[in-house]
Formats: C-alpha cells, structure tokens, sequence
C-alpha cells in the first residue's frame, strides 16, 4: 500500500511539474498572444489594451495559478485562430483521437503477440526469419510514409477505400470504422513490429531458465510450459514496454492524422502551431503529456501488482 | 557460432545499403540530372522513364534530382542534430556521472520525465516555441537528443570511475578534467558509437516526420520529408513523388539500423 501511497504522489507533483512547464513554456517565447492576434500592423495601444483583456501584465505564477484554475474547470480560453472556446474544440476533435489511439492498440496486440510467440516458439527456423525481416522492415518504416503506401494500395489500386473521404462517426459509424481501420494500421504495424521483437527476446530468455528445464524433466509438454509458465513471466518486462507504446502512439497519431486528413487533436496541434494559435497548442500538450503520464503510473502499479519482487525493491 | 556468422552477413548488407544511399548523395553534391528546383510546366506529373527516372513532380521538377538533394539535407539536418545531442549529451553525462551529488540527482529526474515522452512530441513543443525552418529544427532536435546521449554516457561514468586505471591516474596527479575526457572518454567509445548510430536513425526520422507537418525545412529546399509532404495532394496522378523519397528514408533506416546490430 505504501508503494501505491507514494506512487500516487509522484504522480501529482509530476503532473503539477508538466502543467507548469507547459505554461512556463510558451510564456518564455518573444511576443506574445496579443501581438500574434493583432498582427504586425497593430499599434502600441492596440496591444496594450488587449494585454490587459487577456490579463498578460500580470505577474506569471498569478498567471499560472488562474490558467491551472481554469484548466481544471474546463476552461481553457479562446482560440485565436477560430475565435472559439479551446474546450469546445477539443471536445469535438477527441472522439477520433482516442478511437485511432484504441484501434492501433488494438492492431498492436493483435499482430504482435501472436507472432511473438510463433517467433520464440521457432527460434532460428524458416518461420522467425520471415518474421524477423518484416520486424526489421516494419521498425525502419517511419508510420507516416506506410501511411502513404497504404493509401497507394488500398486506397488508389486496391479501392477498398476512398482517400481524405472521412465519415464522421455520427453520420455513420460502421463506415468511420471502416477508414479508420486503415490509419490505425499504418500507426499500428511499426510499434507492433518494435513489440514483437521485445517480445520474442523475452520469451527466449525465459526459455532458457532452470525452471522450464525443471518443468521439462518432469514431463510437461513443451506448449504447456510455453502457455503455462513462461509467458507469464516474458510478459512482465513488456508491460513497461508497452507504456512507452501508447505514448508513442499518440505521438504518432500527430503525424497519421495527417496523411489521412482525419480531424483529430494531432491535426489540430499542427494547424495551431502553424498559426501560433498558443492556447490550443498548450492544452493539447498537456493533454497529451497528463495522459503519459498517468498511464506510466497505472504501468508502474500494475507491475509491482504482478510482479511482487519490485515492492521488495 | 551461427549468431556471429548472421551478424556478419547483417552488417554486410548493411554498408552495402548505405553505400547505395550514400552513392546518390554524394555525386548529388556534385552532379544532378537537372536543376533540383527548376520546373518544366512541358513536363509535369511524368511517369519515371529514361529522360527522367523517377519521375517528375506537379510543377516539373525531376524527383531524381530532388530526391538527391533532399536526401543531402536530410544527412545534414540528422549529423547536425546528432553532434549537438552528442556533444551537449557527453558533457552533461561525464559530469554528472563523474561527480555525482544533488545537480545529478536533479537532472537525471528531469532526464527521466523526458525520457517518457515521445520525442516528436517534444520537438513540435520546441519548434512552435522557436519556429519551423531548417536551422531551428536542428536545435529542436539537437535539445531534444541530449538527455539520450546523457543518461547512456552517466552510467558508463559511474562503472568507469571506479575501475583501477582511474584510481592510478588521480595517484599520478591528473586532473579531474583530464581523467574524465583522456581517460575514462575513451573507453565509452563503443556504447557511444552504437547510440549514435541508433541517434541518426531517429534524426532521420525525425526529420522527415517534421518537414512532413511543414514543420522542418521550409520551400524551397527539398528533403525526404517535404517531398513527402508535397507529393500529399498529388498522390493519384504522380504516386512516385512519394515512393521514392520515402524509399530512401526507409533504406537509410534499416541499412543503419543492420549495421548497429553487429
């Protein structure tokens, strides 16, 4: 419990660190809001007069605290590139982000671990070389380029869809299903890939430990020592591994979103960096950095949960 | 037996991909088939053929010589960001891995908050504060870099400090700075080749990823990523503008990440 306790105040003072960075951040930046939105044609008192709307002179922790404050109320200021609440934004662009970010993991999972497994099972044979090039190929290939190709194939020969024709999911959601599958794959395949390759070296690395030549001389099938014993332990060091591929699968939700013009956060993040639309970018990076780091810490739990040796630590 | 005899036959192809890669680049800088940003409104959106081998682009351009040219800015943006990370990362970890104390403690937290987010999210965080553009994308990711070169430098300090030759040089009189950068740099130097290897392979990447939301290096110079970025709208007509920019990123990728694996 007082692992969980302490944990839980990491959490906190990790997450007041990166909300005060994020704020920090783009206060250091020469010009600030006022001059971005008035643009360089304005005049002294132009400026002045809207500094003091956006509450800009005064001192930068007051600042801090107000912007957390109204973070934590919903309310996040006004865009100034669509003159709209940032909240109301956000809300409209999360649905897609979160169902690319759950169907890619759910691509992950499903292509990484079963061949994983195949792979450990056939160390060195026909079958985990096959795999271990599409494991290399897949890692080199930056997801937004497989993005490209996926469009090429399925999209321009193939035709099983039509490129940047987007359905939004409450118009129909068996079509939106239908699209999204193909970016979650071009996010999914590379990180399925990286998986698959930790994974396999895990499972090898337990086959090889006195207990499974314990459980072999007394006569266990060679499957029911793989299903039974050493998966449960290969899969301990990837669930610290998989934190890291859920982040890196928002992060490359910035960058699909993109070639498949959906409407998502990612898309968002870049049209407001572009615009220097600050609101919006800051929101949306500490959106994103909050959910990191709150899923480091659930990893973090579950682990000591499952493996009882860390608490010991 | 068998693992070394793979290994060697990975590297092989390794240096032959990057050969390949290289081949392009280099006679790039001194010969390219055309102007890489002249345009031929006569050729627009060819099919690769012999006049022009990959093709041209929407506005005429010959991707052959774009992809050479591009494929030099992309090396120089990833080697300029890896010597930054490098440089600023190998100060840093010699440091903090050498003395240790508070400062160290300090900033390996900070280096560890880093090290759980994604790095392309920490350089478009960077590049809305400093603004895109070739140069500002080697300091995004330059800054970015550092705590990766750092935190592997560190510990190969704390183990090195320790062993006798360290012992032996402080009793002849060396310096502090003299033991860290002639002494102990030395024998880092392996851990710190493959970690840069694996640097490029994420500045490369990286790169592209940037250019690609517009982000990086800016019209009209060419990269792998831009080119990628440009060939978006005309992905039906003139697939080729795409495939081959990015195949070149993936070949870059894998070639060095064949090599690393030694």
């Amino acid at each position: 419990m007082g692992y969980t306790l302490k944990k839980i105040l990491t959490l906190v003072i990790t997450l007041i660190m990166v909300s005060f960075f994020t704020f920090i951040a783009f206060q250091v930046i020469p010009g600030d809001s006022a001059t971005t939105q008035l643009g360089i044609n304005a005049t002294k008192e132009n400026v002045e007069a809207l500094r003091e709307t956006m509450n800009l002179n005064e001192n930068v922790m007051v600042r801090y605290v107000k912007w957390l404050g109204n973070v934590f109320t919903g309310d996040f200021g006004t865009s100034s590139q669509y003159g709209v609440p940032v909240s109301s934004l956000i809300l409209e662009r999360m649905p897609v982000t979160i169902w690319l970010a759950v169907l890619s993991i759910l691509f992950i999972v499903i292509l990484s671990i079963p061949l994983g497994i195949i792979a450990a099972k056939k160390e060195g044979g026909a079958l985990d070389r096959i795999i271990s090039f599409f494991t290399h190929t897949g890692m080199g290939i930056p997801p937004f380029f497989l993005g490209i190709i996926i469009t090429i194939i399925f999209g321009f020969i193939l035709k099983w869809f039509t490129p940047g024709r987007y359905v939004d999911p409450k118009e129909n959601f068996a079509l939106f299903l239908g699209y999204m599958i193909y970016p979650a794959l071009a996010n999914a395949i590379p990180k399925a890939a990286m998986v698959l390759k930790f994974l396999r070296s895990s499972i090898i690395r337990q086959l090889q430990m006195d207990y499974v030549r314990t459980a072999r001389s007394k006569g266990n099938l060679e499957n029911a020592i793989l299903y039974r014993h050493v998966l449960k332990n290969a899969f301990i060091p990837v669930l610290t591994f998989i934190a890291m591929i859920i982040a890196e699968t928002l992060a490359g939700s910035i960058m699909i979103e993109q070639v498949f013009s959906l409407p998502g956060l990612g898309r968002l993040l870049v049209m407001a960096i572009s615009n220097r639309d600050y609101a919006v970018v800051q929101i949306i990076v500490l959106y994103i950095a909050a959910i990191i780091v709150v899923i480091n810490f659930i990893v973090d739990v579950l682990y000591q949960w499952i493996d009882p040796r860390v608490r010991v630590k | 037996m068998k693992k070394t005899k793979t290994n060697n036959l990975n590297f092989i192809i390794g240096i032959a991909i990057i050969s390949f890669v290289l081949l392009f680049i280099i006679v790039g800088l001194f010969y390219t088939p055309y102007d890489p940003n002249g345009m031929d409104v006569t050729a627009k959106n060819m099919a690769p053929s012999l006049s022009h081998p990959f093709g041209t682009d929407n506005f005429g351009r010959d991707v052959l010589s774009r992809v050479m040219e591009g494929g030099r800015t992309t090396f120089f943006v990833a080697l300029s960001t890896v010597a930054i990370g490098a440089s600023f990362g190998t100060l840093l970890g010699a440091f903090t891995g050498y003395y240790g104390g508070w400062l160290d403690e300090i900033l390996m937290r900070i280096n560890d908050g880093l090290a759980s987010f994604p790095s392309i999210l920490l350089a478009l965080i960077v590049v809305s504060l400093i603004g895109p553009g070739k140069y500002n994308i080697i300091v995004a990711l330059g800054i970015i870099f550092i705590p990766s070169f750092a935190r592997v430098i560190r510990s190969e300090y704390i183990t090195l400090k320790e062993r006798d030759f360290v012992k032996n040089a402080k009793l002849m009189g060396a310096s502090d700075l003299r033991i860290m950068f002639v002494h102990i740099l030395p024998n880092t130097k392996a851990i710190l080749l493959s970690t840069i290897t694996i640097g490029f392979n994420n500045a490369v990447i990286a790169e592209a990823g940037m250019s690609y939301l517009q982000l990086g290096v800016q019209p009209p110079d060419p990269s792998l990523g831009r080119m990628l970025a440009e060939a978006g709208s005309y992905m039906f007509m003139s697939p080729w503008c795409a495939i081959f920019p990015g195949i070149m990123i993936v070949l870059t990728v894998i070639g060095i990440s064949l090599i690393n694996e030694r």
